[in-house]
């Protein structure tokens, strides 16, 4: 049986993970030959996300042993476990506090049924509605005015955005997109987890406020004498009052009906203060406590419960459906994959192939199926890059990705293809030495929500210009402007360079 | 378009980084407008005039490039039945107003929508693709009058399957370099623009003959300043009184000072005109020509560099032979100095090497003493003129021939002087203006002929550096 995967692990996972993910995009380099390392020891069967497992667990290993610090997810786990206590605390003591103040007699003027009841089963009650309108409305649209609102600084706020931006010079604008878009990427990724977090703590906050209203309750009840009666200017009749009782009790009238006050009760414990206590009861005056406390559990302790486990499982659920898949997960994943040693090296290595011949047939098999290690991909070729460069192109993205091609496709970018294999990344080879339009980038991102496989931007140049290389300008300028793409996005293939 | 209207407008519309800034900019004379490398600089239309003299006779309106080009074609093709012109880049613009996939293209339909003429910028060379269809067949079917104009950014290889793409859609097609083209190639593309419609014809012939006019009238105000300067520079003196005997050496060494730096800011004043004139405002010097101050400044090279030959300047100078045996040395300095001062604003250097060997710069000067009285200038030494006027032919020649599209520092300046293109009359002529100015002697007659005279010369230079007369 497989171990379940906790919350915290969960969400530990995924704050390491963001973390030696902005690690490395800052480290370059270093990185680079870190990762490398790792991935010599991954096995080729592997899939993506047991690499990733694997790669975490190392990077993990090494920070810690390395600088000897807490890991970033550690920490923030830590954080959040705190946070829960001290609401925790913070609850039951208010719940607690609130009891005891309620609930004291001294002899003269017995505690006032109303406020017992407010405290003990409004308060509870009232959080309860609160909590509920969070979950109904919380997908809802905003009421209108905190709308128009909303839109009128929205609107303030571009037309700064625009003027600031008409000063900058275009590369510095297209820097500032992508920035913007990663944080939108991130708190996109974690805003339901946040929400669910805080959600969840707010229940434990609140069950732990009617637990301590409850303890604080039941101590004064075994722990003093108590009494309990009701009045009211109104001056209704007993009869009013029992059924306003026997409606709230109405949910454990039938199982534990002592804890009902019938009308003898009710009208035993009416205090006029003009009268004072003297004639009434003590046996009246006490009972009460029963109905106070079933109330209590009824109406504030249950429900309770009930949502912390509802925020429990919800939080839990949030944490398990998060997930890092962007493009930094796609371009580590093949990193890691390209740089685990082939257990058949020697033998794929040396096979010549022949590409030329097999340009013709568009379909390709691929020759060794064992080889687990290889990736499975198709290629892409844009119909706008003449024939002549397709030989090339057919062996660098080979050499590139470690692997010849499922099979290749000749694409129109008007037509695209739509019996796209979701579970196969592509490789489209794209002309890159006119800067992108929105139009492509459209299309291509397009493409990319497609499948949950990356899309990877093979860059070609002039058919006239080194064989069709692309330049490193063109080359920047596409990336930069992929990367300001929302994700799922195409990704610029850094093909060569994973060579060195 | 309206024939009689004030003025044309002309949208210059294209691909993203095919050089439509770039052609606006050469075109109009404005180094204010923004060039870059990366694409999407250009984020709005703007119409841009074209001078002469104080009034706008033409716009030239710069545009982002096309951003949807095949999503527009269709819209087009679906509206093109029922509006055309102007109108239906006004319905286009209406349809698309802020949507954002389409900004750009809402930007460029406005121009049209007022109906300017369409200057379509390619760059030939790199092949034709199906955008670049897309784009023509949009111009095409909003059916505004419209010529290509092919913009190479290097060879062109592609230029003849270029030019058979475009002869499709355009009637007119033209080559047009926005990095190096001058004031013929301007004019040589205005005129195209006759060919365009039938209407503008009318309107655009004055309007090209009255920049050439405001062209002439540009050197010809050129020509007057630097002589100007040259006569300033040859006549000035300065005289003043010391109070005692012991002072006298003081002042003047104050005097030398003095006379330098007033030498440097007129030359200044003339050099910022020029600038002004030719309308460049950001234009400055490369670390490259800096660095030319330290380290040619005597060397083989710089003397060779030297137009002018001992025996030439000699004869030139007539009477002032004895002067120019007196320091070959200066001459170099000169050489060098001229070449460096191409960039403008380095006079300070000049002067400063000269006053480092303060002998030299006495002697230059021509300083006399008697009793507590010193007196500087008119200037003795021959050559000061002649490095002055080199030095402004340097800067004029730059101003003239540099595009207003380059964003690059200059470039080293040509390795020659610039006094060569003089023919020998007109050298005569300088030295007998310069030793009359000296003497404070030049009438009204000898004035104008030697602002005629320059103007022809900066008008051979204006039309290419290597035309002697
Ligand atoms: N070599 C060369 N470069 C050019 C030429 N015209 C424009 N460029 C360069 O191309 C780039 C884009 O020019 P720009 O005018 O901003 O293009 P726009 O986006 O169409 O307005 C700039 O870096 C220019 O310097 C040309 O004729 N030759
Ligand atoms: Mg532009």
């Amino acid at each position: 049986m497989t171990r379940r995967y906790k919350t915290y692990e969960k969400i530990s996972d995924l704050a390491d993970t963001e973390w030696f993910l902005s690690q490395d995009a800052q480290e370059g380099e270093g990185a680079r030959l870190r990762n490398k390392r790792i991935a010599a020891f991954i096995q080729p069967e592997n899939t993506d996300d047991a690499c990733l497992h694997f790669w975490l667990n190392e990077r993990r290993k090494q920070a810690g042993k390395d600088a000897g610090r807490i890991l970033a997810g550690d920490r923030v786990v830590s954080l959040m476990k705190t946070g829960i206590v001290l609401l925790a605390l913070l609850g039951f003591l208010a719940g607690f506090s609130m009891a005891a103040g309620v609930l004291r007699y001294d002899g003269l003027t017995p505690v006032n049924l109303f406020h017992a009841l407010f405290v003990l089963v409004g308060l509870p009650l009232i959080s309860l509605v609160l909590t509920l309108l969070v979950i109904l409305f919380r997908n809802r649209k905003m009421p209108l005015a905190y709308r128009l609102f909303l839109s009128g600084f929205r609107r303030l706020f571009l037309r700064v955005q625009k003027g600031a931006e008409n000063r900058m010079s275009s590369e510095i604008k297209d820097l500032l997109q992508v920035r913007a878009k990663n944080m939108d990427r991130f708190s996109g990724r974690y805003r339901p987890l946040v929400f669910s977090f805080v959600f969840f703590a707010f229940q434990v906050a609140g069950f732990f406020l009617v637990l301590g209203l409850l303890s604080g309750f039941l101590l004064k009840v075994a722990a003093s004498d108590l009494a309990f009666a009701w009045q009211s200017t109104l001056n209704p009749g007993a009869e009013a009052i029992h059924g306003l009782m026997t409606l709230l009790a109405l949910p454990w009238s039938w199982f534990f009906p002592q804890a009902l006050p019938d009308t003898a009760y009710v009208e035993g414990s009416r205090l006029v203060l003009k009268e004072g206590i003297a004639h009434l009861e003590a046996r009246h005056l006490s009972a009460w406590w029963s109905f106070l406390s079933m109330a209590l559990l009824v109406y504030g302790f249950l429900p309770r419960l009930f949502f912390l486990f509802f925020a429990r499982w919800r939080f839990h659920k949030t944490a398990m459906e998060t997930k890092i898949t962007d493009s930094r997960i796609h371009e580590l994943c093949f990193f890691l994959r390209r740089s685990i040693p082939s257990p058949k090296k020697d033998q794929g290595k040396e096979k010549p192939l022949i590409f030329e011949e097999k340009i013709s047939s568009i379909e390709m098999k691929q020759e060794d199926k064992e080889t687990s290690s290889t990736m499975v991909w198709d290629l892409w070729i844009s119909d706008e890059i003449p024939e002549n460069l397709h030989g090339k192109i057919l062996e660098n993205t080979g050499t590139a990705m470690g692997s010849s091609p499922r099979s290749i496709l000749h694409m129109d970018t008007e037509n695209l293809p739509e019996n796209a294999d979701s579970s196969c990344s592509r490789v489209l080879a794209l002309e890159v030495f006119m800067p992108p339009v929105k139009e492509d980038l459209k299309l291509l991102k397009g493409m990319a929500e497609k499948s949950e496989a990356p899309l990877w931007i093979w860059p070609v140049g002039r058919p006239d210009r080194n064989g069709g290389e692309a330049s490193a300008d063109d080359i920047r300028i596409w990336d930069l402007r992929l990367q300001g793409l929302s994700e799922p996005r195409p990704v610029m293939h850094r093909g060569v360079r994973h060579e060195a | 378009m309206k024939p009689d209207s004030l003025h044309l407008e002309f949208a210059v519309v294209g691909h993203p980084n095919e050089g439509k800034s770039s052609v606006v900019a050469t075109l109009v004379e404005d180094d204010t407008i923004r060039i870059s490398p990366w694409p999407g600089e250009t984020r709005e239309s703007r119409a841009y005039p074209v001078h002469s003299g104080d009034t706008v006779r033409l716009l030239f309106t710069d545009t982002p490039g096309f951003q949807s080009p095949k999503r527009t074609l269709a819209w087009i093709q679906e509206h093109e039945k029922n509006l055309t012109g102007k109108d239906l880049a006004g319905a286009f613009v209406a349809m698309h107003g802020g949507n954002p996939d389409f900004e750009d293209e809402c930007e460029i339909f406005s121009a049209l929508s007022r109906g300017a003429g369409i200057l379509y910028v390619v760059d030939a060379a790199r092949p034709v693709r199906k955008s670049d269809l897309a784009e023509m067949e949009i111009l095409r079917l909003v059916g505004l009058s419209r010529m290509a104009i092919i913009n190479p950014k290097g060879t062109a290889e592609a230029l003849e399957d270029w030019k058979t793409a475009l002869r499709k859609t355009f009637n007119a097609v033209h080559v047009f370099n926005a990095l190096t083209a001058g004031f013929r190639e301007r004019m040589r593309l205005l005129s195209a623009l006759r060919s365009m419609d039938p209407d503008v014809e009318p309107v655009l012939h004055p309007v090209i003959r009255e920049l050439e006019q405001d062209w002439e009238d540009r050197i010809a105000r050129s020509a007057s300043q630097i002589t100007d300067l040259l006569y300033s520079v040859s006549s000035f003196s300065l005289k003043e009184e010391a109070s005692d005997a012991k002072k006298v050496e003081d002042l003047s060494r104050r005097l030398v000072l003095q006379w330098q730096e007033s030498i440097r800011r007129q030359e200044e004043v003339c050099w910022d005109s020029l600038r002004d004139t030719f309308r460049h405002r950001f234009f400055a010097p490369s670390p490259d020509v800096l660095a030319l101050v330290e380290t040619d400044l005597l060397s083989k090279e710089a003397f060779h560099m030297f137009g002018l030959s001992r025996v030439q300047l000699a004869a030139i100078s007539g009477g002032a032979g004895a002067a120019v045996a007196a320091g070959v040395d200066l001459a170099l300095g000169g050489a060098a100095l001229g070449l460096v001062t191409a960039a403008g604003g380095l006079a300070g250097a000049t002067w400063s090497y000269l006053g480092t060997r303060s002998g030299d710069a006495r002697r230059i000067a021509g300083i006399r003493v008697s009793g507590f009285e010193v007196c500087i200038g008119p200037v003795r030494d021959a050559r000061i003129p002649w490095m002055v006027l080199d030095r402004c032919l340097l800067l004029f020649h730059t101003l003239v021939t540099r595009p207003h599209a380059t964003r690059d520092e200059e470039k080293r300046p040509a390795e020659r002087s610039l006094l060569q293109i003089l023919g020998s009359e007109e050298r005569k002529k300088l030295a007998a203006f310069f030793q009359d100015a000296g003497k404070n002697k030049v009438g009204e007659e000898q004035r104008r002929e030697m602002d005629a005279g320059l103007a022809s010369v900066l008008t051979r230079l204006s039309s290419g550096p290597d035309q002697k007369k």
